[in-house]
């Protein structure tokens, strides 16, 4: 006899759960500079359009769906036809192989975790000087294709706190693990994220970085390109077309309601994406003023964290005790955004890989965190930190997951039945979707997604042809490789029979 | 801050923080 199927306890544990997988270490560095290059203030308004015509409408969908087919995203495809189930494992493949380098980026928020407590205790003394230690951490390596640079021991020793970490609360399933940690870490998250905006909005010169976030340049509004920015920031920030909120929804009971919690889970991740946005410019505002660097002078991305921060907090107080003490509490707040959207990456594809074979959840956790944390190694050497993890992310969120949602959309909607979500969805929800979610999830967003998906191949693409050779030698090996070899691992588990349920019918 | 910072600011956050309140709002007290 098979077990009885989890679901989430209650509402609230669902929603802090679902808001914990949206909300990543992406708000805080892809969002705020997404809106400064293109258009600052102007950038709200394609924002939100983006906002209510893909997000929330993919949301409803893809927690309907989850819940109809009642598993992962490989059911969820199979019921569209035997064939589409392979689509399945590919969607399901993209957050193993983004959590193998996305654990490594978590480890650093530890590692500065650790280090923040030796500077409170006057052990090291680093804040001013970030640089270094980031360097220590992951300096080394001439190309990507140097891997006798070796290993970062830092990186390696950390990455296994953060494996131990997901496999201990997914192992545990849905009520027991995911929802019972999102409970007490992801509203902690929330009051540490608002209490560092409330206090860098006192910092001198965070009016500065407010007007260069804010204020908006409406020529650049008519320009397909922001559009684009936008529908692809909504998109990759809300964790949609990876299996998880599939997976999440497949949870859910059959009366729990679906759009006021697709509303929810989306707005607070906006709000998530805000709050970043406010928090980072203001701290850039204020070293802008101190100590004389530009918006540009940290990148737009993990440097922003790791090397802004601790020079701000340095030149905020003179207090190292205090210093340390604010350099923990940011860096744990890093680490819950992190991990909290981890534990999903790993839930997708366990709960997908389980609808089909028959293993226990334990086990089926062990061995894909063990194969995961195995790649993890990978991007902990230096070659593979500096060089082959960019190259990696650039081809799986470039190429892949907007061509997956794409797909998602069009298939669900035509073989499915995109009524039938709706009726679904609104049964009994707190209020309900009109008939233009229909034309939203029908035409809309498949033609959004369609441009994005073509923008992308072709931004990619130029990118490539502009590589020296040995650049563009890794970028084949690496990022095309990496591609097919998750079609080649998803065919096989698509070739794979399904588990027999009570020794009669086939579950799919 | 300029004013159409200040514009911009707030219509982001009005509607963004606004909508999420109201969903909140919506929700049953019971559950």
């Amino acid at each position: 006899m098979s077990e009885k199927r989890d679901v989430w306890k209650s509402r609230r544990g669902f929603i802090f759960a679902a808001i914990g997988a949206a909300i990543g270490l992406g708000n805080l560095w892809r969002f705020p500079f997404q809106a400064y290059k293109n258009g600052g203030g102007a950038f709200f308004l394609p924002y939100a359009v983006a906002l209510f015509t893909c997000a929330i409408p993919l949301m409803i969908l893809e927690y309907t769906y989850g819940r109809r087919v009642k598993g992962g995203s490989i059911k969820a495809f199979a019921n569209l036809g035997k064939k589409w189930e392979w689509l399945g494992w590919i969607q399901v493949m993209i957050p193993i192989v983004v959590m193998m380098f996305y654990s490594v980026i978590i480890s650093i928020s530890i590692i500065f975790m650790v280090w923040s407590v030796g500077h409170m205790l006057g052990i090291v003394n680093w804040m001013s000087d970030p640089g270094s230690i980031m360097g220590m951490i992951v300096g080394g390596g001439e190309n990507a294709f140097d891997f006798s640079a070796g290993v970062s021991k830092y990186l390696l020793s950390f990455v296994i706190i953060v494996w131990i970490a997901n496999w201990l609360i997914v192992r545990n399933g849905i009520s027991n693990g995911i929802e019972k940690m999102s409970k007490v870490f992801v509203p902690l998250l929330i009051i540490m994220m608002i209490s560092f905006m409330v206090k860098t909005l006192t910092l001198d010169g965070a009016v500065l970085g407010l007007n260069a976030l804010f204020t908006p340049d409406f020529s650049k509004i008519l320009n397909p390109g922001i559009w684009v920015a936008a529908y692809s920031q909504v998109f990759f920030s809300t964790t949609l077309a990876v299996g998880v909120m599939i997976a999440y929804g497949s949870y859910l009971d059959d009366k729990s309601d679906i759009v006021n919690n697709s509303f929810i889970t989306v707005l607070s991740n906006a709000s998530f994406d805000l709050i970043a946005g406010i928090t980072v410019f203001s701290t850039l505002g204020f070293l802008v003023k101190t100590t004389g660097v530009d918006f540009n002078s940290f990148g737009n991305g993990a440097g922003v964290a790791f090397i802004a921060f601790p020079i701000a907090i340095s030149t905020m107080t003179s207090n190292t005790v205090l210093q340390g003490f604010i350099g923990l509490l940011f860096f744990f707040s890093l680490f819950i955004a992190g991990l909290s959207s981890s534990i999903s990456m790993l839930e997708s594809f366990s709960t997908a890989a389980l609808d089909k074979f028959s293993i226990d959840r334990k086990t089926m956790v062990g061995y894909i965190s063990c194969v995961g944390f195995i790649g993890s190694v990978f991007f902990s050497t230096y070659a593979g930190f500096n060089y082959i993890l960019d190259i990696v992310d650039v081809h799986i969120s470039g190429y892949l997951i907007t061509t997956v949602g794409l797909f998602e959309a069009v298939l669900i909607s035509y073989y499915y039945g995109v009524e039938k979500i709706r009726l679904d969805a609104n049964e009994y929800s707190d209020f309900k979707v009109g008939k233009s979610f229909n034309i939203l999830i029908k035409y809309f967003s498949p033609f959004l997604l369609g441009l994005t998906v073509i923008t992308n191949y072709i931004d990619v693409f130029k990118k490539t042809t502009e590589l020296d050779p040995l650049q563009m030698k890794a970028n084949l090996l690496f990022g095309w490789g990496g591609l097919i070899l998750m079609a080649i691992a998803s065919t096989v588990f698509f070739l794979k029979k399904w588990k027999i349920k009570d020794d009669k019918e086939v579950v799919v | 801050m300029n004013t159409g910072a200040i514009i911009m600011m707030s219509i982001g956050c009005l509607s963004i923080w606004g909508g999420l309140i109201y969903c909140l709002h919506k929700v049953p007290k019971n559950k």
